[in-house]
């Protein structure tokens, strides 16, 4: 059976408050009323959540998979009982805005607490983390009306949002974007096959807000010429209630190498005249709109990156303390394999490297506080730049370093390792989507040299090192 | 000019490294030197990939990936270093703290197993003219 999942707390701890350390964000006029007591006490809830209630469902959710059926996805059994769970607990509107239910804690203290949702498990936790990249396109971008429709029910976790970028003929190159939209009175039609979809299609809730790209008849070619659009599974009434389906359906879902629980969909809009879909922000601008939030989302992505490799750090370790074969130099009994100097320098790996991905992630979160929070603009400016240069190391680095971890972690369990049900194998096939999605390890290698280093000559990476 | 506002920058890592240097412990100091060298080594990476990303793009991309990993590995070595100085006060105060020998533990492995590659990145990174050229020429029947 897989190993538990224990929050890895002291490590969390000492990087929050003795490493960044915490009193720089607590001493922010918009936190002060965070303490240290309130952070430990939310981190240690948060451990009991991950470990009793996500993590048991991580090897069962991988083993079922999801179903489709006529439209509908089913997801593993347990999954959505516990979806109602998080969102019960307010787990799911930890660091959204206040403004809109939220309870606006800071990024730096949901940052630990996402990576126990990602470490118990990582399928269930990419619809809350699709979510959050919705709503914060609408916050951004949208009109207050639209904020004031969609963002409640979404940051409390009632409906779930999406993103709908890729198409079969545009993945890393969003310019080969071809969906459709029409104008048509107070709305668009839109039309257009999207792949890859995250919980595109699921039983979680009872809406799903699908943020989607696609084209006007009159945009210029190329990235200039992609808007943004929200178009919900189920119409909104002014009022908020639900009014009638939308044209939007999910045709299938893929089969994969991992995150078997979390169902990625081949989404088709418009297949019976078009499907409704309201402008965010202006025209030709969605690929703009949409990096506010991919930034974000490629430090969550990172921080998958941490959790995964800590999971498989704590599969193995366990195994290396249970598992007794061969002779150490100078004892005579046999003893775990733990005790032989080749585990220990794997566990070794595994741990450090993990250490090292979170200290990076926990830092750029709390830059990321700063850049937002800092009443002082030179620092807020001064700290958006230094997450603006980790974002690309955060995100690629820590999911490379992942999936070889991952590896060690079945290399440290021998024959078992690759066998399904020790539970390490599953540990690298999520690792392994890591380094994909969000922009691949190259887009983001390619970031961190063109945008991040050359186009200020090395100023701010210097100005680090 | 450039020189100059660089150095009103206040360099974060170099200065991790120094304290370290300066700790009684001789442990920590080693990881202070061998930070220093990886920092040296990732400066030397960017001043070529900023002297060269004109002349010959292809050689300077050959070398993104490289770069972004040796970056990665001098960043997790820098946070693993100042951790253990953290670490060696806490050790002064309570000499029984397990959580502290740890965390000094975990930074001299990186130190030697991890942080160590990051000169090798970094020769990889500035060969990137000769790279670029073997990739195209040992891939001349695809790219034909």
């Amino acid at each position: 059976m897989p190993a538990d999942y224990r929050a890895p707390l002291a490590d969390m701890q000492f990087i929050l408050h003795e490493l960044i350390p915490f009193s720089t964000i607590n001493s922010l006029p918009a936190y002060q009323e965070v303490s240290d007591d309130l952070v430990n006490t939310i981190l240690e809830e948060a451990s009991k959540f991950a470990g009793e209630v996500l993590g048991p469902l991580n090897w069962t959710g991988d083993q079922e998979g999801c179903s489709y059926s006529e439209g509908a996805v089913k997801t593993p059994q347990g999954f959505k009982a516990a979806y109602q769970q998080y969102i019960e607990a307010g787990w799911i509107s930890l660091a959204a805005n206040s403004d809109f239910g939220g309870q606006g804690l800071p990024i730096t203290l949901a940052t630990p607490v996402n990576e126990m949702w990602h470490s118990a498990n990582m399928a269930f936790m990419l619809c809350p983390m699709l979510t959050a990249g919705a709503i914060e396109a609408i916050e951004h971008h949208a009109s207050s009306d639209q904020q004031a429709l969609y963002l409640p029910p979404l940051v409390s976790g009632q409906w779930a949002g999406t993103m709908n970028l890729t198409e079969p003929s545009a993945g890393s190159d969003l310019s080969a974007v071809s969906s459709k939209a029409i104008p048509n009175g107070d709305h668009y039609l839109i039309s257009g096959t999207k792949i890859f979809i995250t919980y595109g299609e699921h039983d979680f809730t009872e809406n799903i807000i699908h943020l989607v790209l696609a084209r006007l008849p009159d945009a210029p070619p190329g990235v200039k010429g992609i808007s943004l659009f929200i178009v919900p599974k189920f119409l909104v009434n002014t009022d908020g209630s639900l009014g009638k389906r939308n044209d939007v359906q999910c045709v299938s879902i893929e089969h994969k190498l991992g995150i078997h629980a979390s169902p990625t969909a081949v989404m088709s809009f418009g297949e019976t005249g078009g499907a409704i879909g309201y402008l965010v922000g202006e025209a030709n601008r969605g690929l703009e709109y949409m990096f506010t939030m991919m930034n974000n989302a490629r430090l969550a992505v990172g921080l998958e990156g941490v959790a995964i490799a800590e999971r498989a750090y704590q599969q193995a370790a366990q195994y290396a303390r249970e598992r007794v074969q061969g002779k150490v130099p100078q004892k005579t009994d046999k003893l775990p394999i733990l005790h032989h100097a080749d585990v220990q320098r794997m566990l070794m790996l595994m741990k450090t490297q993990t250490e090292a991905m979170r200290a990076l992630a926990y830092i750029a979160a709390a830059q990321s506080d700063l850049a937002q929070k800092h009443p002082d603009a030179s620092v807020r400016d001064a700290s958006q730049k230094r997450v603006d240069l980790l974002t690309p190391i955060v995100k690629a680095w820590s999911t490379e370093q992942a999936i070889e971890i991952a590896s060690l972690g079945v290399q440290v369990h021998g024959g078992m390792g690759y066998i399904e049900e020790t539970g390490a194998a599953q540990h690298l096939r999520d690792a392994r989507i890591t380094t994909i999605y969000e922009g691949t390890t190259g887009i983001q290698a390619g970031d961190l040299l063109g945008r991040k280093i050359v186009r200020d000559e090395g100023q701010e990476a210097k100005s680090l090192f | 000019m450039r020189g100059k506002r660089q150095k009103a920058y206040f360099k974060e890592m170099q200065a991790s490294a120094i304290d370290l240097k300066q700790s009684s412990s001789e442990e920590l100091q080693t990881i202070g030197h061998e930070l220093e060298k990886a920092i040296a080594a990732l400066d030397q990476a960017v001043d070529w990939l900023l002297k060269m990303h004109i002349k010959n793009p292809q050689a300077t991309l050959a070398g993104a990936y490289p770069l972004l990993k040796c970056f990665g590995t001098v960043c997790g070595g820098w946070l693993l270093a100042k951790s253990a100085l953290i670490a060696s006060h806490r050790l002064q105060k309570n000499s029984g703290d397990r959580f502290a020998q740890q965390k000094i533990g975990s930074a001299i492995f990186y130190t030697h197993e991890v942080l160590a590659q990051a000169p090798g990145l970094v020769s990889t990174i500035c060969s990137g003219e000769s790279v670029a050229k073997a990739m195209n020429d040992s891939l001349a029947d695809l790219l034909n």
